[in-house]
């Protein structure tokens, strides 16, 4: 059965503190031997940003060490057939979906695999509260906004805009939790 | 025209009417034609055709912007760029840093688009425009501008451009107010906005 999604994601990437415990995070830009330590420290739901990461090839055999080794449930990438073999493993897979404008979105959904288990993560996560509702409905979910979102109220736009989850970054004095 | 010329003049009409008109189909064409909207962004079409809808749009007292990676046919290389200037486009936009110095030193208005995504697509982009020293900058989506302006701040010292899910008269108030001249945006009843 595939993980549920926390409402919030804390951002995690190199160079960042450790995270207060108790939070979903969302690990990117960080490298293979980070992601096996934090994996194997921390009982807090994950989900990995596999095409971000030093060391990973964005690939089947990935999405497998990462869903079937480390135990992370929920991975997100861009590439279609590595979503839905992530989905095939008993994953959540989210497929990243740019949004920088109506013709991108259109253009990048389009390859989204629309398979069971595998839902959307749109990039930046901000623009959720500014695209049109049949936009919104058409995103296949669960729906993570991903990118850029780095204030509560910004979370809580994008809640209301229809996200299952929000990824919050966390640099910077006011992103303290 | 020496570039700078070219580039002070599409500055000068969006300031005039800061609202581009963002063009996907014949029928924006037709609409954009007959609205006041002094810059015409064209979004998608025949590359290798578009030369009779630039000289209509010219006739019409206005100025294109054409997009080279997102129109049909057209090489994304130096040839491409070339292709698009002879057929009359006052400004070409891409994505790529590499084509954008080609457009700038080709003598007509190069924008480059800088992609918002996340914290890392601005730190690369934002080096990507530094080397290529486009003559404009359009940020995408033009929406969140007013959330993220904080980061471009320090580091953008180009006109910027808005474009990208700007949909109500408010989004470009927003826009406008966070530091872009103009936006662009597909919206036929913004085009007349000033």
């Amino acid at each position: 059965m595939a993980p549920r999604l926390p409402e919030v994601l804390l951002e995690v990437k190199a160079g960042n503190s450790w995270p207060p415990r108790g939070h979903g995070l969302l690990l990117h830009h960080l490298d293979l031997d980070l992601l096996v330590r934090i994996a194997g420290h921390t009982e807090d739901p994950l989900v990995v940003d596999l095409d971000s990461v030093d060391g990973l090839s964005p690939d089947r055999r990935a999405a497998a060490f990462v869903i079937g080794r480390l135990g992370i449930g929920t991975i997100i990438t861009r590439h279609a057939p590595v979503a839905a073999a992530a989905a095939a493993l008993g994953g959540l897979a989210l497929f990243r979906v740019f949004a920088f404008d109506s013709t991108g979105l259109e253009r990048s959904f389009a390859a989204h695999p629309r398979s069971p288990g595998v839902g959307t993560a749109i990039s930046p996560g901000l623009v959720l509260p500014y695209l049109a509702a049949r936009d919104r409905a058409a995103l296949s979910g669960p729906l993570v906004g991903y990118g850029l979102v780095r204030r509560w109220e910004e979370v809580e736009a994008c809640r209301r805009a229809g996200a299952d989850s929000v990824a919050l970054a966390r640099s910077g004095p006011e992103f303290s939790v | 025209m020496e570039a700078g010329t070219r580039t002070a003049e599409i500055v000068a009409r969006l300031r005039e009417h800061p609202v581009g008109a963002a063009i996907k189909d014949r029928g924006q064409l037709e609409r954009a034609l007959a609205s006041p909207s002094a810059v015409l962004f064209i979004l998608r079409g025949d590359g290798l055709e578009l030369a009779p809808a630039l000289r209509r749009i010219h006739a019409a007292g206005k100025l294109a912007a054409v997009h080279l990676d997102l129109v049909e046919g057209i090489g994304r290389d130096h040839v491409g760029v070339r292709w698009l200037i002879r057929a009359g486009a006052d400004a070409v936009i891409s994505s790529h840093g590499h084509l954008v110095r080609t457009v700038r030193a080709s003598g007509v208005v190069a924008i480059q688009r800088l992609l918002l995504s996340d914290g890392a697509s601005i730190a690369a982009g934002l080096a990507a425009v530094e080397r290529a020293e486009p003559d404009l900058i359009e940020v995408l989506p033009g929406a969140i501008l007013p959330h993220v302006r904080d980061l471009l701040a320090e580091r953008v010292r180009v006109p910027l451009l808005a474009g990208g899910f700007i949909r109500s008269a408010a989004d470009v108030d927003a826009a406008l107010a966070a530091g872009a001249f103009a936006v662009s945006t597909s919206s036929p009843e913004l085009w007349g906005r000033r």
